[in-house]
């Protein structure tokens, strides 16, 4: 066990080693190299100790192994656009945001998701089941933020159920906790959207291919009930290609959110990072994206450390 | 070909056409598909109005006879625009989607021939870019190099080719044992050779289907981008950036953001049963109980 949880640890650092390379090699691609990432409306003094500091008089190898140290004592660098504010900083304020609404909809898809693929595979080959495809087809299909300007349309225009921005209503009466729910229910829900379509197919396929093995049948041979032989068989069994799908949405939660972001105005890091893009503001983006890849590399770990306690055939050498 | 390979063939062909038939999502997509394809590209000889031709004082028109679908807030022809923009986000969308296609080719085929460092070294790499959120970094591109058609069609490949990579990669790993590669070394064939005549074929069918799924993700991502105001700049219709304003004139004109949408999922909804056919055709163990 302790050698499984060391390799993975490594493996997951050798991944954060690629993301910090692949970033510096693109920026030394971009026009002006390095120098890209500095103010050309700082002072001189300062834009002298900022060329220092990333070694632009020296050797390309000398330049990377900088990079690298500025990004294990965790200096993301300064904003270009923000008065120089430095971007470790911004993405703190921001995470928080980007978690409720990443964490929100990964429990709307898993809620939803899991139950509906499970409730079609039981009725494979009904309307049930037909239904439940319509709605995966659709999800993967739908550009989400057109379904948010749709849901805007009919929530927030036409009925007025739901506010279309922001993540509370500013003022004296908002900010409670009902009030920030309402908030985060129509970025959620289309965030979850594409995922939701995914785990619910998953999950189908995958019961449907366990409940075909021989160990369901022998549990129910030896008399089980069928809630018990789901409940304890085939349901466990089936789980685990769901998490690894989930592993690979995760991504897609936390980063894939720069539209809805936006679209909602939520103050979050793909808000920010979108900001960055427009604004043509290359350290704030590199910083934002080093940062959401770390988070993504911590959950891909966590994924892989659940994986043992669902499936115990896993060798952990 | 011999009469037995014919016959085979034959009922290769028959069975491909039956699925087909019956798969009512696939057989409605695909005739979609290409009455779309068919108008995009003939768009030159349509005779339709100038999708970029200004007309403050007819905005948001209804639906005419010389406006089939009204105009938008500029008073341009709703129908020319789509038109357009569709022409824009296929080409983007198949254009990216064939070079992820080769990029992971290539490096699946490299990383399963020689296994040991390289496949190592290589998968890594892989696991690195897979970490990395993708529209972070089509981000950071477009935030350096602008964002022209050129660029965005090299960006979204750039950020899709792994996950072909690691299928091309298994593929080679089943096939490489077999003799027929043996024997195509013992007879001298070139390592090149062996890669690419041999063994990338084999792989043939699982690429044709990663490929027509791919075109709609991308066009997914263009559409996302557009929206924001980072892929296709105005006034370059794309079905993504048409959506940008018609946002802002939900409250007066909501059609304005029902079309653009709809022919995304359309599109998008036809290129993934089409795929979903192609893997049910071609590669009847990945489709199972699907």
């Amino acid at each position: 066990m302790q050698r499984y949880l060391l390799s993975r640890l490594l493996s997951s650092l050798v991944v954060l080693l690629v993301v910090v390379t692949a970033t510096f090699v693109m920026i030394q691609f971009a026009p002006g190299g390095l120098s890209i990432l500095m103010n050309p409306n700082m002072s001189a003094a300062e834009a002298d100790r900022l060329a220092r500091n990333m070694g632009l008089d020296q050797p390309v190898y000398v330049q990377y192994t900088r990079w690298i140290a500025n990004f294990v004592q965790g200096d993301l660098g300064s904003s270009l656009s923000y008065g120089g504010r430095p971007v470790r900083g911004m993405v703190i304020e921001r995470l928080p945001a980007t978690l409720k609404l990443g964490l929100a909809a990964a429990l709307l898809a898993v809620v939803i998701g899991v139950p509906l693929g499970i409730l079609a595979a039981r009725h494979q080959n009904t309307f049930i089941d037909q239904l439940a495809g319509v709605v995966a087809s659709l999800g993967l299909a739908m550009p989400n933020f057109w379904l948010g300007i749709l849901m805007i349309v009919l929530f927030s225009v036409t009925l007025d159920w739901l506010p279309a921005s922001g993540t509370r209503t500013i003022g004296s009466r908002g900010g409670g906790l009902l009030d920030q729910l309402e908030h985060l229910i129509m970025p959620a829900v289309v965030l979850a959207t594409a995922t939701l379509a995914e785990m619910t197919r998953y999950t189908r396929s995958a019961w449907l291919e366990v409940v075909r093995q021989d160990f369901v049948r022998t549990a129910r041979s030896k008399g089980l009930g069928g809630g018990q032989v789901e409940r304890r068989h085939v349901l466990k069994n089936a789980l685990i290609p769901v998490v690894t799908v989930f592993g690979v949405a995760l991504p897609r939660l936390l980063g894939g959110s720069a539209v809805v972001e936006t679209l909602y105005s939520w103050p979050g890091l793909g808000q920010l990072a979108v900001d960055a893009a427009l604004r043509r503001d290359t350290p704030l983006i590199l910083g934002v994206t080093v940062f959401v890849s770390l988070m993504v590399i911590l959950c891909n770990l966590l994924v892989d450390l659940v994986y043992p306690l669902l499936d115990p055939r896993i060798d952990y050498a | 070909m011999t009469a037995a390979a014919a016959r085979q063939d034959n009922r290769f062909w028959r069975k491909a056409l039956r699925l087909w038939w019956r798969n009512r999502v696939a057989l409605l997509g695909s005739l979609w598909l290409v009455l779309v394809v068919v108008v995009v590209v003939s768009a030159p000889w349509l005779g339709l109005s100038d999708p970029n031709k200004l007309n403050m004082r007819n905005a948001f028109a209804p639906p005419s006879a010389e406006h089939w679908l009204g105009t938008d807030e500029n008073g341009r022809d709703v129908f020319a625009r789509l038109v357009v923009g569709g022409r824009v986000s296929l080409a983007v969308g198949f254009a990216a989607a064939l070079i992820t296609v080769l990029v992971a080719s290539v490096v699946g085929v490299v990383a399963g021939y020689y296994g040991g460092v390289v496949d190592q070294v290589v998968m890594r790499a892989t696991d690195g870019f897979m970490a990395i959120p993708t529209f972070f970094l089509l981000l950071i591109i477009v935030a350096i190099w602008g964002s022209s058609p050129t660029v965005l069609v090299l960006a979204l490949a750039l950020t899709r080719w792994m996950g072909v990579a690691r299928l091309v990669r298994s593929e080679v790993l089943r096939y490489k044992q077999m003799e027929f590669i043996t024997a195509a070394e013992a007879v001298g064939n070139t390592r090149f050779r062996l890669m690419f005549k041999h063994l990338l074929p084999q792989a043939a069918p699982s690429l044709i289907v990663a490929t027509s799924l791919q075109v709609g993700v991308v066009m997914l991502v263009e559409a996302g981008l557009s929206f924001l105001g980072l892929g296709i700049l105005p006034p370059l219709a794309s079905w993504g950036n048409m959506l940008t304003s018609a946002q802002h004139y939900m409250w007066i004109a909501p059609r304005l953001a029902v079309y653009p949408g709809l022919m995304i999922l359309l599109t998008v909804l036809s290129l993934n049963a089409i795929g979903d056919l192609l893997r049910d055709v071609l590669d009847p163990r990945q489709g199972a109980g699907r």
